[in-house]
């Protein structure tokens, strides 16, 4: 109702109510007091107050589990380093090594989940390696590449009586003892010591079983094939070993996430009101192993409060504009990031990233409620627009987050966030802050080797 | 402070005072129960200032549940012959609105006092803007009946 078209008998109440004397009465307290015993009674949902404490908890809570899972699947990958570090030092290892090299087919099947978790996707690289038979083995031992006889060969473990089953592993030492009792001579034993003869001299051996019970806790294992040449003869071929295993984690060339996160936005980095909603898609491609370069669009609704001293309209010609005592503001707009991501941990589950860039916001939509302490009748009681602006890299945006690789070509990614604002946002000019969790849903497209 | 502040927009919807201190008690108790929704960076009073408001609709709605028929005339009758003092003072002003009926008054509150638009006014109290347009025309011919009686015994009695 404007001004003008007041009439005095309008006036005359505005006017007459505003003036207003109470004198405080106790009876009226007493009254309240009863109301609020009865209250007690009821008590307020704890979920209604702490809502924000106990989904920051859960989110925390989901990434460190995440984190032990897959701590747990790294460790047949620490042991089998382990294993070459402990069969370096030991003396008596070259020996065992020629009992090792044999024709080591235990069950598949029987492997222990946990081990069987590891085989993505190092292992699935590993299987597809050449394999080499026990018969091209021995074919090649008799070439005289190992310096051995045939008959050496053949009784350096290369027939079905000396595969290397172990049902019940009790230790890396026990389990070398077994089988170099089982698969060599003590005049065999006495000659490896000096000649490293069973093909980790300068042979080709594939068989490296004994790297791979190192990380088991019970059962039998398979052990994996693996082709190493000359392990056991000199240090830089060991080293390769070892780094073979950081080449083996994969990095995806291109990537397309769908996401959702709730906005939490405020004024300031505090006073935050109900939550809004971010529901987008994500797109990124790979610079280099560790740096990646992101972008999307994010269908964002902000919802948010801020005080008439922080609220700065474009109000133009408007000419009866009063500054409200607070305005309430809900926008839908497209957040477009542009950003580049770090991985600051790699491993072959999971990665662990920091994220910087900037960030658009196209407004789409903008709806203000504005609050008076007195009665303004003369004020505007809001303003909307569906009129389309653009803040163009006017916010910085941060985050962290872990993503973990669910299955070949599939990953997901928690990734709490905070948009910075440069410039003021909206009709009101605000400075708004925005922050949240992305929980993003990732397809992966990996290079053709 | 805000008891004072509380009562004054309170009263206005209420028919009398003790009316208007249980509209200010249910606010009051909405308002120590929903603390935690507060965001202690912005004012206070226009937070308060809407619970109050709404709470006074609300009595206004389970009061017009319970007299589907309100006339008018006996509202303004029985109120018509109280002693009236000598100038105008607040009181005297809501007196005056207090003497309207429920649904005059809130819809006069409404869009003279707080500023609402008839539309606004139809979605808070369920009734079609028609209706709101209707009532605050009627509230005003009451009131201005209300203000000559007023003057013409104020007259007479100073005279």
């Amino acid at each position: 109702m404007s001004k003008q078209n007041r009439d005095r008998l309008e006036e005359f109440f505005i006017k007459g109510t505003q003036n207003y004397q109470f004198e405080y009465d106790e009876k009226d307290w007493l009254e309240m007091e009863k109301k609020l015993d009865q209250a007690d009674d009821k008590p307020f949902p704890f979920w209604k107050k702490n809502g924000l404490y106990i989904l920051i908890a859960t989110v925390a809570l989901l990434s460190l589990s995440l984190f032990w899972f897959t701590s747990d699947n790294v460790r047949p990958q620490q042991s089998r380093e382990t294993a070459i570090s402990e069969l370096k030092s030991d003396p008596g290892t070259d020996a065992r090594q020629e009992s090792s090299v044999s024709g080591s087919t235990v069950n598949e099947n029987n492997r222990s989940p946990e081990v069987q978790a590891d085989t993505f996707p190092i292992d699935e690289q590993l299987n597809n390696r050449p394999k080499v038979s026990k018969e091209q083995l021995a074919e090649k031992n008799k070439t005289g590449d190992s310096g051995h006889s045939d008959e050496q060969s053949n009784s350096e473990g290369l027939n079905e009586s000396q595969v290397a089953t172990i049902d019940e592993p009790k230790g890396i030492s026990d389990v070398l003892q077994n089988r170099s009792e089982n698969t060599y001579s003590a005049e065999e034993k006495s000659t490896s010591e000096n000649n490293v003869a069973a093909g980790f001299g300068n042979g080709s051996y594939q068989e490296v079983e004994y790297l791979a019970p190192f990380g088991l806790t019970g059962g039998s294992y398979q052990f994996q094939p693996i082709q190493i040449q000359g392990i056991g003869s000199s240090e830089p071929e060991e080293q390769e070993l070892i780094e073979e295993d950081d080449s083996e984690i994969y990095h995806p060339v291109f990537s397309f996430g769908v996401t959702l996160s709730p906005d939490l936005s405020a004024v300031g980095i505090s006073g935050y009101s109900k939550p809004g909603t971010r529901l987008g898609a994500f797109l990124s491609g790979s610079l280099s192993n560790r740096f990646s370069l992101r972008t999307g669009a994010v269908l964002t609704q902000n919802i948010y409060r801020a005080t008439g001293e922080q609220y700065n309209p474009n109000v133009g010609s408007y000419s009866g504009w009063i500054t409200p005592e607070s305005a309430k503001g809900e926008c839908k707009l497209i957040d477009i990031p542009f950003s580049l991501r770090y991985d600051i941990l790699q491993r072959e589950r999971n990665r662990w990233f920091l994220t910087g860039g900037l960030t658009t916001y196209i407004m789409l939509n903008e709806k203000y409620e504005f609050q008076y302490n007195n009665p303004q009748p003369n004020a505007m009681d809001g303003w909307q627009s569906d009129k389309t602006s653009a803040h163009i890299l006017g916010l910085i945006n941060l985050s962290t987050g872990y993503e973990h690789f669910l299955a070949p070509g599939w990953s997901f990614q928690v990734e709490p966030f905070v948009n910075i604002p440069i410039t003021g946002i909206g009709w009101g000019k605000v400075d708004l802050y925005s922050v949240g969790t992305y929980f993003t849903i990732k397809r992966n497209f990996y290079r053709r080797k | 402070m805000f008891y004072a502040y509380g009562m004054s927009i309170c009263i206005r919807y209420s028919h009398d005072r003790d009316e208007a201190v249980e509209i200010l008690n249910e606010g009051f108790m909405k308002i120590f129960t929903n603390l935690g929704k507060f965001d202690l960076s912005m004012p206070f009073k226009p937070w308060l200032r809407r619970i109050l408001i709404n709470c006074s609709i609300n009595n206004y709605k389970s009061k017009q549940k319970r007299n589907l028929e309100e006339s008018l005339d006996n509202s303004y009758n029985e109120r018509a012959n109280e002693d009236i003092l000598s100038g105008i003072s607040y009181q005297e002003i809501i007196e005056m609105i207090q003497k309207l009926s429920p649904a005059y008054r809130t819809v006069f509150n409404l869009y003279v006092i707080e500023g609402y638009k008839h539309e606004e006014i139809a979605e808070k109290l369920g009734i079609s803007v028609g209706t709101s347009k209707s009532n605050l025309a009627k509230a005003k011919i009451n009131l201005r009946e209300i203000l000559k009686d007023f003057f013409q015994e104020d007259y007479v009695k100073t005279k």
